[in-house]
């Protein structure tokens, strides 16, 4: 380390002139000895300054101990005492520098009363420059060591949450964040440079956290892990990243923490903070740019391109590994601004205030503490389907609210919704096993139908109908606009009129059958067929439970079950949306030369009904006059048929009746 | 049983009134198919020239017909050859029935001989007075109606319209065609295969298998 002294020393007085520069080439060995002479060691420095007595001397007493340098001004050096903590030096990220590297003009002791600052840019040159050009310095001209006791500071990286919040609060106080809704929960997973420092480079970042038994949640200290690293060389990391590839993956950060509750680890979980994984030194406090929260609450959010796991290391250090990003989907989402827009709310224009009406001050340009958001008003949309439900047996017994159920910020259209979507909201709270046993064919019921479609009788029920692709293993997938314009090799077709090719806006099940037949038409390895689903069409929210209602199977399992009443067909558009048509309800009973409905049978359309009989005299009807010609062709074909059976029986007794002739004869 | 050998059964006017009618029958409706099914049958050209026809032999069986009605009314013979008697129906068709239906196969003889007085058995003599006194007058009432709609329209509307006049014709003709398959069929069924035949175009019936018949 004398060596970088000396060499910056030679380098000072070589710089000027080119003969000077090779004299100093010339003698580079003589400085260097002459360096590693006059060096001063870490242990000559803390004779005085690694003794707290050097803070109990008076000014005169330690001017006796150094060379005064009269006129000299003295050099700001903030919070930064004559003391160092030797012991805690040496754990510091700067152990391994001598201080003679950094307090360069001491060549020997004592030193001069009066020193030159110390140059931090020597090795942190790029931070330097970062703070150097930010407001920050223009404004505050703090220096690197105000902020950052060198004899002090671990590696940023090992740094806490809190640690690093306590840098800026030496100066900042919190104040100012007044406008900041759920002020707590951002001062509790973000650092202050999340916002403050736009340029820095962010990361989620997962802790293993357990219970104390004060109730607060805690970072799991390596003591506290040890144990399970056993036969892992006492590294959590590979205990926990068991496949050895470097990225946590999603089941086994799940199996260890099962693990960790197996051994009694009160409710470990993992807990999420955004920080900063790489800081930039130029701060600011536009507040343009930090107020626009778009700059987390999106989907696209900086911090998503990071995901790292926290662990303690064993020598007391913290450890991060990379982890797998599916784990962003198993923690709550943050309500994401452009996310939000394709939500079913976003598209139809809600805006924040319009539910969250505590923020209209926000809107009015005032700060405000917000504690927390008040309930949201759904009813202002909902109002008929909130009344519905109000009446209902379910908030008189769950009294769950609506958000309980739908989240208001990812909610999509409820006719996109999939059958398993939408069991989903029920299973959060409800077990589908329950209670169910006994239904017949529980497995198939579950599987094609949805929780409502038994439990709010009122809501309207129909059978939608889709195109849908059959591999050769059987499986169904559903097709999608571009995959139908490719079976039927067209640019941008408009599937609706091609389908409905009368354009009466409803579609006779000849014009479906043409269509899928115009699909399949090519050489296809899989089966291009109807899709065919149940479902809610428009829902109730008045849910019934034991369902005495319910466990009539004729309701479904007969013609006048509700769900005939509208048979629509789904067809995709260009751009993603999906526009349907009503179906007439001969497809699903009529005799057809392709297989329309592979897997679907209800047992209801196939029953001769009522209204058949009228369906049959309105056919009649229809055919009207020309029952003259069908009628016309039964006489001809009987006339036909006795010529044609009378002639056959003459032709088989010709024999006997010849025998007889000549017997006669 | 004894015939007067060489006794005319069917005129000369009744053979010629019958082929000219036969002809002009098979033509009705074979036009009268290009007319029903234009989209299927296009054997006499266009359809106009269908139309034409079909008038013309219209006409031919209009005339046709009463050169019969006056012939048998004349001879005093229309109600006794083809209207039925109560006998008709108790003992005559059942009789028919059985013959048509079982004895016949067996080599049984007829029930029932022509005669030039009495020339159609029960059944015959029942089915030939539904054609000739309901289905024929009025398949040319409602022929002639449908040939100038103009013309007939007060008496079309009092009848109760094109439709149902139409409606009547169609369905006349359908039965007619259907008669005509079995009538061709059933003359078929004399002592030989051609005997009906042969009496329609000469007037007698097979000489030698009447001899035979009279002697047996």
């Amino acid at each position: 380390m004398a060596l970088v002294a000396d060499k910056k020393r030679g380098a000072s007085i070589a710089h000027p002139f080119f003969t000077i520069r090779l004299l100093f080439l010339a003698f580079f060995p003589l400085f260097v000895w002459t360096g590693v002479a006059f060096s001063v060691e870490n242990e000559a420095c803390l004779k005085c300054h690694g003794t707290r007595d050097i803070l109990k001397m008076s000014r005169e007493e330690r001017l006796k101990m150094v060379i005064p340098a009269p006129g000299k001004q003295e050099v700001k050096k903030g919070k930064l005492t004559l003391y160092v903590d030797d012991e805690r030096f040496r754990s510091t990220v700067h152990r391994e520098l001598q201080c003679v590297d950094c307090h360069t003009d001491i060549e020997a002791l004592p030193h001069p009363q009066r020193m030159g600052m110390v140059n931090c840019a020597q090795c942190h040159e790029e931070i330097v420059g970062q703070y150097d050009k930010s407001k920050h310095a223009k404004v505050s001209h703090r220096l690197c060591f105000e902020c950052h006791n060198p004899h002090a500071t671990t590696s940023f990286k090992e740094l806490s949450q809190q640690e690093r919040i306590g840098i800026c609060l030496q100066c900042h106080k919190k104040d100012g964040h007044q406008w900041l809704p759920q002020q707590k929960l951002h001062f509790r997973y973000l650092e202050c440079t999340v916002c403050h420092s736009p340029e820095a480079v962010k990361g989620l970042f997962f802790q293993l956290t357990a219970q104390g038994k004060d109730g607060k949640r805690f970072n799991l200290p390596y003591r506290q892990l040890e144990d399970f690293t056993r036969g892992y060389n006492g590294d959590v990391a590979k205990a926990i990243d068991r496949n050895g590839n470097g990225v946590v993956e999603v089941h086994e950060i799940n199996r260890f923490i099962a693990k960790l509750k197996e051994q009694g680890v009160q409710s470990p979980r993992l807990e999420e903070k955004v920080l900063v994984l790489r800081p930039y030194h130029n701060f600011t406090d536009e507040v343009k740019q930090i107020k626009d929260c778009t700059m987390c609450h999106v989907s696209g959010a900086p911090f998503y391109s990071q995901v790292m796991l926290r662990l303690p290391e064993r020598t007391g250090g913290v450890r991060t590994v990379k982890m797998d990003k599916a784990i962003i989907g198993k923690i709550p989402p943050i309500p994401s601004k452009d996310s939000y827009f394709a939500t079913v709310h976003g598209q139809n224009r809600v805006e924040c205030i319009d539910c969250h009406a505590d923020l209209t001050i926000l809107r009015a340009g005032e700060g405000f503490e917000v504690k927390g958001l008040k309930t949201p008003v759904c009813e202002h949309c909902h109002k008929d389907e909130l009344a519905e439900y109000e009446g209902s047996l379910h908030a008189q017994v769950s009294e769950q609210i609506c958000f309980s159920c739908h989240d208001p910020h990812s909610s999509v259209p409820f006719e996109e919704l999939s059958v398993e979507q939408r069991q989903a909201i029920c299973t959060k709270c409800h077990h589908p096993e329950l209670g169910h046993d006994w239904l017949p064919q529980k497995e198939l019921h579950f599987k094609a139908l949805e929780c409502a479609m038994c439990h709010a009788p009122q809501a309207e029920k129909g059978i939608v109908f889709y195109l849908q692709r059959v591999g050769r293993e059987g499986k169904a997938e559903r097709l999608g606009y571009s995959e139908i314009a490719k079976l039927l090799d067209l640019e941008r077709p408009d599937l609706g009129k091609l389908l409905d090719r009368d354009k009466n806006g409803f579609l006779e099940d000849r014009e479906v059958l043409s269509f899928l037949k115009s699909l399949g038409g090519k050489e296809q390895r899989d089966k291009v067929e109807l899709g065919v689903r149940v479902l809610v069409l428009k829902p109730s929210h008045n849910y019934t439970d034991m369902g005495t209602k319910a466990k009539d199977c004729s309701l479904c399992h007969s013609s006048r079950a509700a769900f005939y009443k509208k048979l629509i067909m789904e067809i995709p558009e260009q751009g993603g949306g999906i526009r349907t048509l009503p179906l007439d309800k001969s497809i699903l009973v009529g005799i057809h030369p392709i297989p329309v409905t592979s897997d679907f049978y209800l047992l209801g359309e196939s029953k001769i009904a009522k209204r058949d009989i009228s369906d049959i005299l309105f056919l009649v009807r229809k055919i009207g006059y020309k029952w003259l010609d069908v009628i016309g062709i039964i006489f001809i074909l009987g006339g036909l048929g006795f010529v044609g059976l009378h002639g056959l029986v003459r032709i088989l007794t010709l024999r006997m009746r010849k025998k007889r002739k000549n017997k006669q004869g | 049983m004894t015939l007067p050998k060489g006794e005319l059964l069917h005129p000369l006017t009744i053979r010629i009134w019958h082929w000219v009618h036969a002809i002009a029958i098979v033509l009705l409706v074979l036009t009268g198919l290009q007319l029903r099914f234009p989209d299927f049958i296009t054997w006499f050209g266009t359809f106009k020239r269908a139309v034409n026809i079909h008038n013309i032999f219209g006409f031919i069986v209009l005339f046709d017909y009463a050169l019969w009605f006056f012939f048998y009314a004349l001879k005093r013979q229309l109600i006794k050859q083809y209207v039925p008697a109560p006998e008709d129906f108790t003992i005559g068709m059942p009789t028919q029935s059985a013959y048509y239906f079982g004895r016949i196969f067996f080599g049984d003889p007829a029930p029932f001989e022509p005669t030039p007085g009495a020339k159609f058995n029960s059944l015959q003599k029942t089915t030939y007075f539904g054609i000739m006194f309901v289905l024929v007058p009025l398949q040319i009432v409602t022929g002639v109606l449908l040939w100038d709609l103009k013309r007939f329209h007060p008496l079309i509307e009092a009848l109760g319209g094109v439709r149902a006049i139409d409606a009547f014709h169609i369905i006349i003709a359908y039965i007619v065609t259907a008669f005509l398959v079995v009538h061709i069929y059933l003359s078929t069924l004399g002592h030989t295969f051609f005997a009906h035949f042969m009496a329609m175009i000469v007037g007698y019936e097979g000489k030698e298998a009447r001899h035979k018949k009279a002697s047996s």
